[in-house]
């Protein structure tokens, strides 16, 4: 487990159990993120990346097992203590999400809009605020799909942070992005958790934007932790699995063949 | 078919009546006629009500003329051509107004509603405002829900009324028929309450049908291309099927 003694613990997952149909997706997996860091989640698809970060957001809940974050455990809430839990999160989704019939200031106000009463200026103000630190205040006016990939992910960011939240979970930030868009992003992430003094969790694939960015972070590989660490650990680090994931290699642990009947009997059939 | 695929099919469906029916009462029960929910119903009644009008009023001209042609051709042979106007009244109040405009409707607005909430799903926008705490059902279906309910008794008032000038123009205009005689005739036989409001009644019961198949299909869809293009297909063949069997229903109870 990581080394957080010292450190407050923001989130943990205690002993999770999650089950998808017949296959355990996550067995016994117990994980605990400090308050303050850039945490990510890595591991090769389809091994519960996601599933972590819908056990935080309280929209899956584990079979057994105890989901906390901030002192409040999120696996027994009730809907509507959900919602007022997820107005002090801020999450931005894999494609980005934005709402395809509002403009880029009305998708920002929208969270501001529904949750407080603050008059029209007061949200001019705070939504031109949160757009000019991700650099699209120009871009107020456009619509979701005149935005390139890299804008809609920074328009995202930009709605997830308006509500200044403690916690800003990003599933896949940098998914599908060009290098210029991926560095951006990477570099908002990084600078928006100095800043605000937040929690962020990552989950994602890209090692080498982790190495530059997080503060810790934790491989899982078939429902458990293989690893955890800072970026430089986790490079040093010498068990199979690891090596496997960190260095890209097509086979080892995590298998390249789906499991199969042997070859021979396949062709000989 | 085989037995067990028919059983599976009948299971099917009535566990998506149950389903359906319980998703009615969550859109029901989030219904607050507040100002903002209710300025997301008129924008809604624009892009569902206004943008139907085109192939909804289309389609009434012609039946209506066609409706005078069939009736003229019947009627004359009896010497009762001034009657077509009753006829068409009739025919088109009692049962096409209410039933093709519902279809019409199902097919033009109740697929763009289907495949925009299955979209929605698909592109995780609908994830994205639940993790706002914002209530999609409140915020997405219902007003979808309200301004199809809305609409289509409206567009069945209209496609009534261009329905009747199609057969007048035809009536009066090609075959010379008396105006006076064609107006008259329909005065005397249409009865506002027998005719004119059980229609309503039915459009106003197929409006509720077609907006809840539409949302609770969108909603349901599995998201992904194949999950929209099934649940916009599903809510043409279910949203028709169901007008066409109650219609039946309803006349039985209304006449």
């Amino acid at each position: 487990m990581m080394d957080n003694s010292e450190q407050t613990a923001f989130i943990e997952l205690e002993n999770v159990v999650f089950r998808r149909g017949p296959r355990t997706i996550l067995d016994d997996f117990s994980l605990s993120i400090p308050q303050g860091k850039v945490v990510a989640i890595m591991g090769p698809s389809g091994v519960g990346k996601s599933t972590v970060l819908k056990l935080i957001t309280g929209q899956l809940k584990p079979a057994s097992g105890r989901v906390i974050v901030n002192g409040q455990r999120v696996d027994v809430m009730s809907d509507r203590q959900l919602n007022q839990y997820r107005k002090t999160l801020g999450v931005m989704l894999q494609n980005s999400a934005l709402f395809t019939d509002l403009s880029v200031y009305e998708n920002v106000a929208l969270p501001v809009r529904e949750h407080t009463g603050l008059t029209e200026t007061i949200i001019r103000r705070l939504v031109l605020t949160k757009l000019h630190a991700v650099g699209l205040r120009g871009a107020l006016d456009l619509y979701p799909r005149e935005l390139s990939g890299g804008m809609a992910r920074r328009v995202a960011l930009a709605r997830a942070l308006v509500l200044d939240p403690a916690l800003v979970l990003y599933d896949e930030p940098f998914t599908g992005l060009d290098p210029i868009a991926v560095a951006t992003v990477n570099q908002l992430i990084g600078h928006v958790n100095r800043a605000l003094s937040l929690t962020s969790v990552l989950v994602t694939h890209n090692v080498e934007q982790i190495n530059q960015l997080a503060d810790l972070a934790v491989i899982l590989v078939e429902g458990k932790v293989a690893a955890s660490g800072s970026p430089e650990q986790l490079i040093e680090d010498q068990s199979p699995a690891v090596r496997q994931f960190m260095n890209g290699l097509p086979d080892g642990p995590v298998p390249f063949h789906y499991p199969a009947r042997d070859l021979s009997e396949d062709l000989l059939a | 078919m085989t037995g067990g695929g028919i059983i599976d099919q009948t299971n099917r469906a009535l566990r998506d009546i149950g389903l359906c029916g319980l998703f009615l009462l969550q859109i029901v029960g989030r219904l607050r006629l507040s100002t903002r929910q209710w300025g997301e119903v008129m924008r809604q009644l624009y892009f569902i009500g206004t943008r139907s009008l085109v192939i909804i009023l289309t389609s009434a001209f012609f039946v209506g003329m066609v409706l005078g042609l069939q009736g003229y051709n019947t009627l004359v042979q009896f010497g009762a051509s001034e009657s077509v106007g009753a006829v068409v009244a009739l025919t088109l109040f009692r049962e096409l107004g209410p039933v093709l405009t519902a279809l019409l409707f199902a097919g033009r607005a109740g697929t763009s509603i289907a495949a925009e909430i299955g979209l929605m799903k698909a592109t995780e926008q609908l994830d994205a405002l639940e993790l706002m705490a914002i209530d999609p059902i409140e915020r997405v279906v219902l007003p979808r829900f309200i301004a199809a309910v809305l609409a289509l008794p409206m567009l069945t008032a209209l496609f009534n009324m261009l329905a009747v000038l199609g057969s007048y123009l035809f009536a009066v205009e090609w075959t010379h028929l008396d105006q006076g005689l064609f107006w008259s005739r329909m005065q005397s036989v249409v009865d506002f309450q027998a005719d004119y409001v059980s229609g309503f009644i039915k459009s106003v019961v197929f409006g509720i049908v077609i907006a809840l198949i539409s949302v609770f299909q969108g909603y349901t869809a599995e998201p992904t291309g194949r999950g929209v293009a099934i649940a916009t297909t599903q809510t043409v063949i279910v949203g028709s099927i169901i007008v066409l069997v109650l219609d039946f229903v309803l006349t039985a109870l209304l006449i």
